[in-house]
């Protein structure tokens, strides 16, 4: 399904995306360039971020995958009914002793992970690109994550 | 999957539908429900996220920038939780949803947004942006516009999520196409890659208190992220006019759910 789907989109190149770009003259009938001189990193950065996010939920989803795997074939969530882990410490310590719902809790604590990792690795991709006023911008949305998970374990 | 599938397609977090299944058809707890949508909502954005980027159909910038007010207004969405009655709420939301299903309904010839100014914020922001179109078979640029209007709207999305604990997509996509004048596409393509960090912030709270059971938790990821990978093959290939007449019908659906809500109490 993956290879396919990466051949329908490889049937274009995105204008300045790669040596030829510097020899393109720009698309006839297209408005005059943006000022945005540094799209051909944005199209690596593009990339960076995409693959970010797809291993988040590769990962998180072969994770829950495998625990939901062994409750089926346990039948037994490792838990007394109706509790489960609602903590990192409840989960690492269900690991140990390899209960379903602890696997499935870290599956799904990777994939609550995954956005914020996200903007985490905006703010190198956009260091990496010099451009400090997205820098910014990123560094004030991670902290604000930061700040309302804070609030929200300290008030829940 | 369906939620995934819909969810990936319009921009929205699929929760609209996920917590009504779980609780009419499949009995389940409204705790559990809610936490098993919030789930659903990182579901599928991340994994429709992923593909939308890869496209270069989401404007990353644009994203970036309109989340510094939606993670600030859901903040304070939680501080403000308790202050107002949800009754009031939930009607003024479904006012809204009314107003904006008729702004969209009367834009629903423009495929591509045409003569759009570019601002000075916007350009200084970097805020313009092009995409391949597969429906179109060409290279769409764009320019982006009401900054301004539009970083309000999303504060306001972001209080709505943080007081409502819904993802709020729907506002998002609303702000990006009636005020920015982004393309369709780009609006709900660069929504989805917006809820995942707003949906994070109130999963880690949900989680943290047990609404999230991951029995009931674990079908309900899987099924959505195969749903949001079909969802976004597509939409790629979905016309801008068509996937906002899809829209409509999403939009009005939930401000007669939140009427009835807001009436019963």
């Amino acid at each position: 399904m993956e290879e396919k789907e990466n051949n329908k989109t490889a049937n274009w190149t995105h204008p300045l995306a790669g040596p030829a770009a510097t020899v393109l003259p720009p698309p006839e009938g297209s408005p005059p360039p943006s000022g945005e001189a540094d799209s051909t990193r944005i199209f690596n950065m593009e990339i960076f971020i995409s693959k970010s996010l797809r291993w988040g939920v590769l990962i998180s989803a072969a994770v829950i995958i495998v625990g939901f795997g062994l409750l089926l074939a346990t039948g037994r969530s490792g838990y007394p009914e109706g509790v489960f882990p609602t903590g990192l410490s409840d989960v690492i310590a269900g690991l140990a002793a390899l209960k379903p719902f602890a696997v499935i809790a870290l599956g799904l604590a990777l994939l609550i992970a995954t956005p914020v990792f996200r903007v985490g690795s905006s703010i190198i991709a956009f260091a990496l690109e010099g451009d400090r006023l997205y820098v910014g911008i990123t560094v004030f949305v991670f902290a604000v994550l930061m700040l309302s998970f804070f609030l929200g374990k300290a008030g829940g | 999957m369906l939620a995934g599938f819909v969810g990936s397609l319009l921009g929205l977090g699929g929760g609209i539908i996920i917590v009504p299944a779980l609780t009419l058809v499949y009995g389940v707890d409204m705790r559990f429900a809610i936490g098993a949508s919030i789930i659903t909502v990182i579901a599928t954005s991340s994994g429709a996220a992923a593909a939308y980027v890869r496209d270069k159909i989401t404007n990353i910038r644009v994203g970036m920038f309109l989340e510094m007010a939606t993670t600030t207004g859901a903040l304070t969405g939680a501080f403000l939780a308790g202050m107002f009655s949800n009754r009031v709420l939930e009607a003024i939301f479904a006012a809204m949803m009314v107003y904006s299903a008729l702004m969209m309904l009367r834009r629903r010839k423009v495929e591509l947004p045409e003569g759009v100014e570019r601002t000075p914020l916007a350009n200084k922001l970097k805020l313009h942006g092009e995409y391949y179109d597969q429906a179109l078979k060409r290279l769409v640029h764009y320019n982006t516009t009401g900054v301004v209007p539009g970083l309000a709207v999303m504060f306001i999305a972001g209080i709505f999520s943080g007081l409502l604990g819904i993802g709020s997509g729907l506002f998002k996509v609303l702000g990006m196409d009636v005020f920015m004048k982004l393309p369709m596409k780009v609006s709900t393509a660069t929504s989805n890659f917006m809820i995942g960090v707003t949906a994070a912030a109130s999963a880690g709270v949900y989680f943290a208190r047990g609404d999230v059971n991951p029995a009931i938790a674990a079908p309900v990821a899987l099924g959505v992220l195969v749903g949001a990978t079909l969802g976004t093959r597509v939409m790629t290939r979905m016309k801008n006019v068509t996937l906002r007449l899809t829209f409509v019908p999403i939009l009005i659906y939930t401000a007669i759910e939140m009427a009835v809500k807001a009436y019963r109490g």
